[in-house]
């Protein structure tokens, strides 16, 4: 995983690892469409809760109403 | 040689003749030997082990609530034995001759509980596979007809509970890998909430997204064998301390009062005709039982199937990608498609990415659920594939049909929440068609109820595919 977007830089990687370039082409391509997406997901960032965090929360509620 | 003998019933004859165990285990390893080889389904057994297993369990604890039950998993559960001769390949060439270096917590729950391990199962490679192709492991055969795909990725385990030969197996589930080959092999499959269930000592996947459950003939098989595996495990960083409950003490509730919603638009509307027509239908016997039945419509959901497959990639990425250089030769097309995918994931957007599915969770779960207590969808979205039909290897085409298979399954991963699916018909090749009730967060002892009332109407429990089995 990088720091930062840098695309051209993973594929130099993976080319180096010896894949294929049309691999590499049919994946990044694969993986703009799937980003695209998150990025266009209109996320609240006022939410500072984890997955874990909620489902926590849910745990101990229900741990709270069978108590 | 086929058993289909429920858990109750094999508890029974074990109590009343405990050296019965070492017998019923020596047949049992026989079966996955024989027809579990036959069916491609069986990747590794230590008849050893287990014969020792049964013989130190015969002279235990007889009250033990899986006492010298006969079980077999998935590869990627671990054990690490004396011999250290147990595999954690994770159905892959490019693991070939690892060893499994720890016992998994669940592994250990079940020893606890007093079941026998009789062997692993095939799994598509690194879990990553919904159709069951594995070129490596093998490709384990749909015993309702061998022709057709068990699906993935837990296919060996569907392959031989569904043979008969054992009454459960565990599976895993990061997008539908218990759900669609249970579906596809007219089992009960159940998908527990996220942090129920310890990974701990299982192959991984997807850190965020991989659960453990069981697959089996029966809802309660099920419920007992779900009932052994929870509990907080300090050393999984996704565990949770919940409840800890008896899923067959309510078992026999009905589903009277429960308020159950049919999520027409996206999942109905996504599958075949015939198959959400069936769960239409289904849906109608179910408020006949007593259930309040509701349309529910969940905003957004279209968005999670994708997301789903890239966190699972991210993810998988993360676990396997720096080794691509040494193993990528070894890999099947589609699982480096998969890693490669998610090497393109940068930091910065895979914290989005958390980020937003928590967002997504938080803002819809309250809304979803603030009406009724389930709603029920299709497993597959269309009939069951051959396995000449769905092999994207040999057949390019058929990369778009396998796209599609995961449609109702991977957004309840992306939710979290828990899911059980059963059979409820044939499809017009003979094969199973099953439906998912799929629950608030740790609800499953009502959806294990809910089930349980449907699989009385129904009765496919009664149904076997001995023809098939027997006329190998």
């Amino acid at each position: 995983m990088t720091d930062k977007n840098n695309d051209a830089q993973v594929k130099d990687r993976l080319a180096a690892s010896g894949i294929s370039p049309a691999d590499i082409t049919l994946a990044h391509e694969t993986s703009a469409v799937l980003l695209d997406l998150l990025a266009s997901y209109p996320l609240d960032d006022r939410l500072k809760k984890s997955v874990r965090d909620l489902f926590e929360e849910a745990a101990q509620s229900q741990l709270r109403s069978a108590g | 040689m086929p058993f289909y003998q429920s858990i109750s019933e094999i508890l029974t004859e074990n109590r009343q003749d405990m050296a019965g165990i070492r017998t019923r285990t020596a047949k049992v390893i026989d079966a996955l030997d024989g027809l579990g080889r036959e069916l491609d389904a069986t990747v590794f057994l230590d008849p050893e082990f287990s014969h020792n297993q049964a013989q130190s369990v015969a002279t235990g604890d007889a009250n033990l609530p899986l006492f010298g039950v006969p079980l077999a998993h998935k590869e990627l559960y671990g054990r690490h034995t004396e011999a250290a001769i147990w595999p954690d390949e994770g159905g892959s060439k490019s693991c070939k001759g690892q060893l499994a270096k720890k016992t998994a917590t669940t592994i250990d729950k079940l020893d606890k509980a007093g079941a026998i391990d009789c062997g692993r199962l095939v799994s598509v490679e690194y879990a990553l596979g919904v159709t069951g192709h594995n070129a490596y492991a093998g490709t384990p055969k749909n015993p309702w007809n061998r022709d057709y795909v068990c699906g993935g990725s837990s296919s060996g385990s569907a392959a031989v509970v569904a043979a008969g030969i054992v009454p459960g197996a565990l599976g895993s589930d990061t997008g539908g890998s218990i759900r669609l080959p249970a579906a596809a092999c007219g089992l009960v499959g159940i998908k527990p909430t996220q942090g129920l269930i310890s990974r701990s000592g299982i192959f991984p996947l997807s850190a965020s997204l991989d659960t453990a459950g069981p697959l089996t003939r029966s809802v309660e098989d099920g419920a007992r064998i779900l009932s052994c595996l929870t509990g907080y495990d300090s050393t999984d960083a996704m565990s949770i301390k919940a409840a800890k409950i008896d899923y067959t003490e309510q078992m026999e509730a009905g589903v009277n009062g429960i308020k159950i919603g049919l999520a027409e638009r996206y999942f109905l509307e996504g599958s075949d005709s015939d198959i959400a027509d069936m769960i239409a239908r289904l849906f109608d016997q179910i408020n006949q039982l007593g259930a309040a039945g509701s349309d529910v419509e969940i905003p957004g959901i279209e968005n999670t199937n994708p997301l789903n497959v890239l966190l699972i990639a991210s993810e998988a990425t993360q676990v396997h990608g720096n080794k691509l250089k040494d193993i990528h030769s070894d890999l099947n097309a589609q699982t480096l498609m998969r890693i490669l995918t998610g090497a393109f994931t940068s930091e910065a957007e895979y914290s989005r990415l958390l980020a937003c599915r928590a967002d997504y969770i938080a803002k819809t779960l309250p809304v979803l659920f603030d009406k009724i207590d389930m709603f029920l969808t299709p497993v597959w979205p269309f009939a069951l594939p051959t396995i000449e039909q769905s092999d994207v290897g040999s057949n390019p085409e058929a990369a778009a049909l396998v796209q599609k298979i995961g449609h109702n399954t991977r957004p309840v991963n992306f939710l979290g929440l828990p899911a059980i699916c059963f059979p409820v018909g044939m499809d017009k090749n003979g094969l199973p068609v099953s439906a998912q009730l799929v629950g608030k967060p740790f609800s499953e002892a009502l959806l294990i109820r809910a089930a349980r009332a449907i699989e009385r109407e129904i009765c496919f429990w009664d149904r076997r595919p001995d023809n098939v089995v027997n006329a190998g």
